[in-house]
């Protein structure tokens, strides 16, 4: 005890993730606590036991919000420019176009938008917006927030933007050329790192950008609270609510409990593991999200120096997908708070197309069928194993330092009792950030359990990043099924299509080819997104993408 | 003064090793803080070219030595580098939150000591008494309950349940009762029964013997001869104490979202941010460092043994 700050530094990431475990049960004897000492009001209903019609407002509109921790006190230079949009959407400032929660691009500051020439858009801005100055929205301020994005330190490097990018046309008209060909540019530039400030505000420096939302910064003090409030002069419907407090704390059992103490009114992502104990409290109410996240596993081919891996045979990945008992998963582990998928984006992302991905199907008997097609005999031991090499596959996952949508290593554990199921022994190591793209980067691991958010309208962002033989990134030679394949042509198509319903097609293609041919991905859930509630909390339309959750339609009930 | 200086001068080469230790087992741990931090800002891997001037721009491209010899010469002057994430100086960045961690450093080691003491005297002289096996038996306890454990009981305690305190945050005097306390009785279990022992320790020695055999007040006996002696052991443990407390804890700030450097600590620790991890173990190796002297400058004030060997080696 002596040295507890010592000692816990030391081994916090372990007590961390202890922390969460046993905080569940922490907050189960919580609610048991508060319900016994009699707790808030209960369901509001009439004589008849039915619900009562249309909520009243109440009289004092303000919300406290129970967030995560602060995302921009230890954020980079980078992340601090995004402030006070993304991570956290204080629903402040507006992009030129959103992602509605079908995952489609609609019109916000833009009225309309169209591809001029090979690699050029043109946004035409509507008239009405303007900024929470009083000053007018303009072409100049569009300009003037794309090339802060793009300003060193740059916040845009996904979307392919420059110094040059961005041209005034008229007062109301501007033009966007990316520096590369880059035809995604619409399902890209609704990410909240694009809201548009007033010329000269600088999020940077000052926390209190001049923005055209429904709501305006009137504090900020790091990692204690960010507070909004409702901007009078906005262009749309107004919010309803007169403030918001965003209150950090970083831990999800503590979050809980400030909900159940009443010094919060919401709190986000709420820890799966919790919900059940809540749920069944009087003056709480849960609400999900639609799917926006999927827990997934990429799958790695083959070493850094090229060398073939277990998983490089066909027959092997598609045992492992076969292995894998998705309703189960979802039931068992997720407790219902989930759905099973077959995509490794949100289904919604790919419209209509999404059935052309069916899914390697759960099937115990053909993955051991084919297992044994491969070479690959149960040893004495009960795990498979060729040529005396057992077959052991190493699963590796992040820590995450709270946050319900993080992974929990029982959701690994459970995949690692799936495989044991057909011989093959899973190997679990939980990783912080950096050894754990260390891994990544290196090839060094067979399955990569994560779970990708789907943040703009882009069907084939996550493919393009990951899976695509010319991303960027050090980890594609590993998991890609190579340049010379229909996935890589139909990612190619993907990034050239100009027609939204073609896109969201060639991308669902392109899907199946690598969850259904190539068993390059395997999906195993898609997670709600969930917040928890006082009864009172009414109005939240809640996102599949937590950062682009908007606030204005939220009130306060009597 | 030559005690004092001798002492000073000891802890050169001690702060030295901590600096190397520090740097080396950040540059040993897996992971290219180049490819952490930029990826993260760009939300897609790097490309080589932002990996090299990433690399170049922050001196990660030179030798080890070169490194150390450069940070450590920074150090030394209190320049521990500017964080990867930021752009902030280290050192801004750790005495900002400097602060929040006294706020519950400060009460916890007086709720901790405090406690301690009284209850490890009235233990030790009423040995085998009820108050004793009853303290020692809490102390057990208190020692085994890991702090997170006992900071969501007493936050379901006197938050849920009473509604008497907040849950988290800062603000008001209220909000750093329960850091204070779940901090202060983690420590509490551990000097108390240091102080228990020792004191009995003491009590069995000669020359209290014969100050009671002298008739003098038990009170006196205790307090003025007893205590004085047995408080040295329990001063080098309480200042450890002290100096773990000012250094962050971790737990305790995560669980009540407090603002402190332990939490930024691990952050930093997270994301591989070289400067900032450096920058913190070097920190809590001075303020150790620290600690121990002062507590050797206690020991000469308190144990006249020491004060003794000191003018003998001048």
């Amino acid at each position: 005890m002596v040295h507890e700050a010592v000692r816990g530094l030391v081994v916090a990431p372990a007590r961390w993730r202890d922390t969460r475990r046993r905080g569940v049960a922490v907050a189960c004897l919580a609610g048991l606590l508060a319900a016994a000492c009699g707790g808030g009001g209960g369901d509001e209903e009439d004589a008849s036991g039915q619900p009562t019609a249309e909520p009243t407002p109440a009289a004092v509109q303000e919300l406290v919000v129970g967030y995560g921790g602060d995302p921009w006190v230890d954020a980079s230079e980078a992340d601090q420019k995004r402030k006070p949009s993304y991570p956290l959407n204080a629903d402040v400032c507006e992009t030129l176009v959103r992602l509605t929660p079908e995952f489609e691009v609609a019109g916000s500051l833009a009225s309309s938008w169209e591809l001029v020439g090979d690699n050029t858009f043109r946004f035409t801005l509507k008239d009405e917006p303007t900024f929470n100055d009083g000053s007018p929205l303009t072409a100049e301020a569009v300009k003037y927030t794309l090339d802060y994005t793009v300003a060193e330190p740059a916040t845009s490097g996904f979307a392919f933007l420059g110094t040059e990018s961005t041209k005034v046309i008229d007062d109301r008209t501007v033009e966007v050329t990316p520096t590369r060909p880059n035809l995604r540019l619409i399902e890209q530039i609704n990410h909240p790192t694009y809201s548009v400030l007033a010329p000269g505000s600088d999020p940077l420096n000052n926390p209190e950008p001049t923005c055209t939302g429904p709501f305006e910064v009137t504090e900020y003090v790091p990692n204690e609270q960010l507070v909004v409030e409702r901007n009078e002069e906005y262009w749309g419907e107004p919010a309803k609510l007169d403030k918001i407090t965003f209150r950090f704390i970083p831990d999800d059992t503590t979050r809980t409990l400030a909900l159940q103490n009443g010094e919060v009114d919401l709190i986000t992502d709420v820890p799966r593991g919790v919900l059940s104990s809540i749920e069944g409290l009087p003056g709480i109410k849960i609400e999900n999200a639609p799917v926006g996240q999927v827990f997934l596993m990429y799958v790695a081919r083959r070493d850094l120096a090229g060398t073939d891996k277990p998983l490089a045979d066909p027959n092997v990945r598609r045992a492992v997908a076969a292995a894998m008992d998705q309703s189960a998963f979802v039931e068992g582990v997720l407790d219902g708070n989930a759905e099973q998928v077959t995509t490794v984006a949100p289904p919604e992302v790919l419209g209509e197309h999404a059935d052309l991905v069916e899914g390697v199907p759960f099937d115990r008997a053909e993955s051991a069928r084919l297992l044994d097609e491969a070479g690959w005999t149960t040893g004495p031991d009960g795990v498979r194993q060729k040529d005396g090499r057992p077959l052991e596959l190493s699963i590796v996952f992040p820590s995450s330092s709270g946050g319900g949508t993080g992974i929990d290593l029982t959701e690994v554990e459970f995949v690692q009792a799936q495989l044991a199921e057909v011989g093959i022994r899973g190997k679990i190591e939980q990783l912080d950030a950096g050894a754990y793209r260390e891994r990544l980067d290196t090839g060094n691991y067979d399955l990569d359990f994560s779970g990708p958010n789907q943040n703009d309208a882009n069907p084939a962002f996550l493919l393009s990043l990951r899976w695509y033989s010319k991303a960027t990134g050090k980890n594609a030679p590993f998991i890609s099924p190579g340049p010379d394949t229909e996935f890589e042509r139909l990612v190619d198509q993907t990034l050239q299509a100009t027609d939204e319903e073609e896109l969201q097609r060639l991308a669902a293609e392109a899907m199946h080819e690598l969850v259904d041919n190539e068993v390059g991905g395997i999906p195993l859930a898609g997670v709600y997104r969930t917040y928890a509630m006082k009864d009172t909390v009414q109005g939240l339309e809640a996102h599949p993408s937590s950062t682009n959750q908007r606030w204005s339609s939220v009130f306060i009930s009597e | 003064m030559g005690f004092l200086a001798r002492r000073i001068a000891s802890l050169v080469p001690v702060w030295l090793g901590i600096t190397f230790v520090a740097f080396a087992l950040a540059n040993l741990a897996p992971g290219d803080p180049a490819e952490l931090i930029l990826g993260r800002e760009l939300e897609q891997p790097p490309t080589p070219e932002q990996l090299e001037a990433f690399r170049e721009e922050h001196g990660l491209n030179d030798p080890f030595l070169v490194q150390y010899a450069r940070w450590t010469a920074g150090a030394a002057t209190g320049d521990l580098g500017t964080s990867f994430r930021s752009g902030k100086p280290v050192l801004e960045e750790l005495t900002s939150r400097l602060p929040a961690t006294l706020q519950i450093a400060v009460p916890a080691f007086l709720v901790s000591t405090g406690l301690a003491l009284v209850v490890g005297i009235v233990s030790a002289i009423r040995r085998n008494s009820f108050a004793d096996h009853a303290s020692r038996v809490t102390a057990l306890v208190g020692d085994s309950v890991p702090s997170f454990v006992l900071a969501y009981l007493l936050i379901i305690v006197f938050s849920v349940t009473l509604g008497i305190l907040p849950v988290a945050g800062r603000g008001t005097w209220q909000h750093f009762v329960l850091p204070s306390l779940t901090l202060g009785l983690a420590t509490t279990a551990s000097i108390m029964r240091l102080t228990r022992s020792s004191l009995l320790d003491v009590l069995g020695e000669d020359y209290v013997r014969t100050a009671q055999a002298m008739g003098l007040p038990r009170r006196t006996v205790i307090v003025r001869h007893a205590l004085r002696n047995a408080l040295i052991p329990v001063i080098t443990v309480a200042a450890l104490v002290f100096g773990g407390f000012a250094t962050g804890t971790v737990i305790v700030e995560y669980v009540f979202g407090w603002p402190g450097v332990g939490r930024f600590a691990v952050d930093s620790i997270f994301d591989r941010d070289y400067p900032v991890i450096q920058g913190f173990v070097v920190f809590t190796g001075t303020v150790f460092v620290i600690v121990n002297l002062v507590v050797d400058l206690l020991y000469l004030r308190l144990d006249p043994r020491v004060r003794l060997a000191g003018r003998r080696a001048t």
